[in-house]
């Protein structure tokens, strides 16, 4: 049934293509698939983690595959849709990302978006994933924004009238969306500033800072359900092998109370005399303080348990109030206009009652390689330690092409 | 007192840019559109280019610096025919100024007052990076200045009514020396009819054509994708079959292929200034023309 909801959604979209062409509206898919060879996600630290955050699948994937149709709407709103495809457990999934309006014609450099969209906090967070330069998002952003951030809610944000760039900016969200599980009708808010320049023609900067805070009192999603089951499974049997070499990982869904992030953020891009095309560097790097404030059930695991399909026997509850910080750092140099090479590093330091003596980390490496604004094709080396149980030695193939209107890329 | 001073002084020292009444603050996205808006507009206007003639248009960074100068800007004017596509959107929509959304105000587009060739009758990206609204390097005609210069005045004087008179004397003053100049440069460029040339990539079509030359290929294999040895080593026999003499490219343009096929060859590479700033020489449109038939002009003499 859902794929022939894609394939409809797609016949749609190349029909659409001509007819509309003359509307300027901006219709894109991107097919983002690629190969991964890795052991099976064994957890982060002991951190309850959502279902993006394992990180790239074994074997073949699709995810991230995305549809996007934009458009001026009139002379005061600017409209977006973007649909992205996941498979999950064998069943192919449309996920709504975007469908937001924002105005354009606000005074006092004013801008207002309401719907569904990416949040604006962090340096990574706003962007769509297939325009990263690795093939996945950095552990910072897998352990603690699921990935990345998108709920339904408002954004306010206002630029200043100066020559160095700052803008300042809040948000509210539903809170239905991981990270948050909310049960408040405004379950997350955010707050941003975001402030850059350019040194010379050659050099250029730009810094951010944001708070975000996320109620997650509300019901996890039946999703992450079906996926607590499966792992305490896999756990259950992991400690037959391992006779209590790791502790036991705690569920997304066992944590409840308020998370409050803290993001900074600095991007410093080079490129001689400016011109991107032949030679660029980037670096970046963000700092997470992910603030868990709330109560962490504590289950233990018989295996009677399993038979009862219940969790909430045997259950404790040990109130939490802890700092945990992370951070990447990450460097791509593009050297020729078809080839790039980039090296990434993420750590997060955990807090009781999660192995603070363990600091999960992931070093990747990767090559690219761009045949044409378009299509762009990329190898991917990870060193994963995110379980203190297993180091994985992972490599990915990874293939992004962009179909139609090719949106411009953020900075 | 001393705190109210204090405080002045305070706001002041802001890098806030302090206007004078009644000037436009004009943000161009290429050298060649803030030169023309130089000319037609009145001393005080605060004009600001996005890119250098070191800079490859088509591939521009949308950085916070630019976003900043989007945002005060009363007009954007850009080549447009997608030249700036990825950036000027993305500039466009982050600056949340509503005083340049529009291309019936404050935004102005070249591509859209001119005439633009090679317009495609099917856009496929198998045949490369082409746009679908046709060459976007329009500023190299001086025929298509001309009428931009005629566009661009209309749109000056409904954005400052006020100054109307004034921006009509500055456009035909312009318009008195650009006539003038394209005679000469008609006179001056006679010998250049008809010459084979190479170039990097479509960058100079509107200056062949103007100059009715004969371009005879790209070092591009296909627009926008970057020269392969394959490609060079065609070209090679192209060169020799055809008896091309010179290969040009810009400012922006890597010289490595062409200076390899003038290592191979007879071929003379030279590298054009594309657009103000592109050598000492071209300081201004007028000077940008004159450099460009002087070097033109050189190197087919050399050839002889």
């Amino acid at each position: 049934m859902k794929k022939t909801m894609i394939s409809s959604a797609l016949a749609c979209c190349f029909l659409a293509n001509t007819s509309f062409a003359a509307n300027d509206l901006n219709i894109s898919a991107i097919l983002n698939f690629g190969y991964t060879d890795r052991a099976e996600f064994a957890g982060i630290n002991t951190y309850g983690v959502g279902e993006h955050s394992e990180g790239l699948k074994q074997g073949f994937w699709i995810d991230h595959s995305e549809i996007a149709l934009s458009s001026a709407i009139d002379d005061l709103f600017y409209g977006k849709l973007a649909l992205a495809l996941d498979e999950h457990e064998g069943e192919l999934e449309l996920e709504l990302e975007e469908a937001f309006i924002q105005t354009t014609a606000l005074p006092y450099a004013l801008s207002i978006r309401a719907g569904r969209f990416l949040s604006n906090v962090g340096y990574l967070n706003n962007k769509h994933t297939h325009t990263d330069s690795f093939a996945d998002r950095p552990l910072v952003y897998r352990t603690f924004l699921n990935n990345h951030y998108y709920d339904d809610g408002l954004r306010v944000d206002w630029i200043a009238p100066t020559d160095t760039y700052l803008a300042f900016g809040g948000e509210v969200f539903s809170g239905n969306k991981l990270p948050a599980y909310s049960n408040k009708n405004v379950g997350a808010h955010s707050v941003f500033i975001k402030a850059g320049d350019d040194i010379n023609a050659s050099h250029s900067w730009q810094l951010g800072a944001a708070y975000l805070s996320t109620n997650n009192q509300g019901t996890c999603d039946s999703h992450q359900h079906e996926e607590d089951i499966h792992s305490a499974e896999l756990d259950e049997h992991d400690e037959h092998e391992h006779e209590h070499e790791h502790e036991e990982n705690f569920d997304l869904c066992d944590f409840s109370g308020k998370k409050n992030y803290t993001l900074l953020d600095a991007t410093w891009k080079w490129a001689p005399n400016g011109n991107y095309k032949y030679e660029n560097f980037t670096l970046s790097a963000e700092y997470f303080i992910v603030h868990d404030q709330g109560s962490l059930s504590h289950e233990e695991h018989h295996e009677d348990e399993i038979e009862a399909d219940e969790h909430l026997d045997d259950e404790e509850s040990l109130l939490i109030n802890a700092k945990h910080r992370g951070f990447y750092l990450s460097g791509v140099y593009q050297f020729t206009p078809n080839w790039a090479a980039g090296l990434r590093y993420s750590e997060i330091t955990f807090k009781a009652p999660y192995d603070t003596d363990f600091a999960p980390s992931i070093s990747s490496a990767m090559l690219e390689y761009k045949h044409s604004h378009f299509s762009s094709i990329r190898l991917q080396y990870n060193q994963d330690k995110s379980s203190e149980a297993l180091t994985d030695d992972q490599i990915t193939l990874q293939f992004t092409m962009a179909l139609g209107a090719h949106g411009a890329h953020a900075y | 007192m001393r705190i109210k001073l204090f405080i002045i002084t305070l706001l002041l020292s802001l890098p806030i840019s302090v206007q004078a009444e009644n000037s436009l603050n004009i943000f161009a996205c290429e050298p060649e559109y803030a030169a023309l808006a130089k000319e037609l507009t009145p001393e005080n206007t605060s004009i600001f280019s996005a890119t250098t003639a070191q800079q490859d248009p088509h591939f521009i960074q949308a950085r916070p610096s630019l976003i900043a100068k989007m945002r005060q800007a009363d007009l954007v004017i850009c080549a447009g025919a997608d030249l700036e596509a990825g950036w000027l959107n993305l500039l466009l929509k982050k600056s949340n100024n509503r005083r340049v959304q529009s291309n019936e105000q404050g935004l102005f587009l070249a591509a859209d007052h001119v005439e633009n060739l090679d317009i495609p009758v099917s856009v496929d990206r198998s045949q490369g990076d082409v746009h679908e609204l046709g060459n976007p390097h329009v500023h190299l005609d001086p025929y298509r200045v001309q009428q931009l210069a005629t566009a661009l005045t209309a749109r000056l004087q409904q954005l400052a009514p006020e100054q109307s008179a004034l921006l009509e004397a500055k456009y035909q003053n312009f318009q008195q020396r650009w006539q003038l100049a394209i005679k000469q440069w008609q006179h001056q460029a006679a010998p250049l009819k008809g010459k084979k040339v190479i170039s990097y990539h479509s960058s100079f079509r509107y200056l062949f054509a103007f100059l009715a030359m004969n371009k005879v290929a790209d070092l591009e294999p296909k627009a926008g994708l970057p020269p392969t040895t394959a490609h060079l080593s065609a070209l090679l026999n192209i060169i020799k079959q055809e008896q091309v003499p010179v290969v040009v490219y810009s400012a922006y343009q890597q010289a490595k292929p062409a200076q390899w096929l003038a290592d191979k060859t007879a071929i003379q590479a030279i590298q054009l200034p594309y657009t103000i700033g592109g050598n000492t020489q071209a300081n201004d449109l007028f000077s940008l023309m004159d450099s460009h038939i002087f070097l033109l002009l050189n190197a087919y003499q050399k050839s002889k």
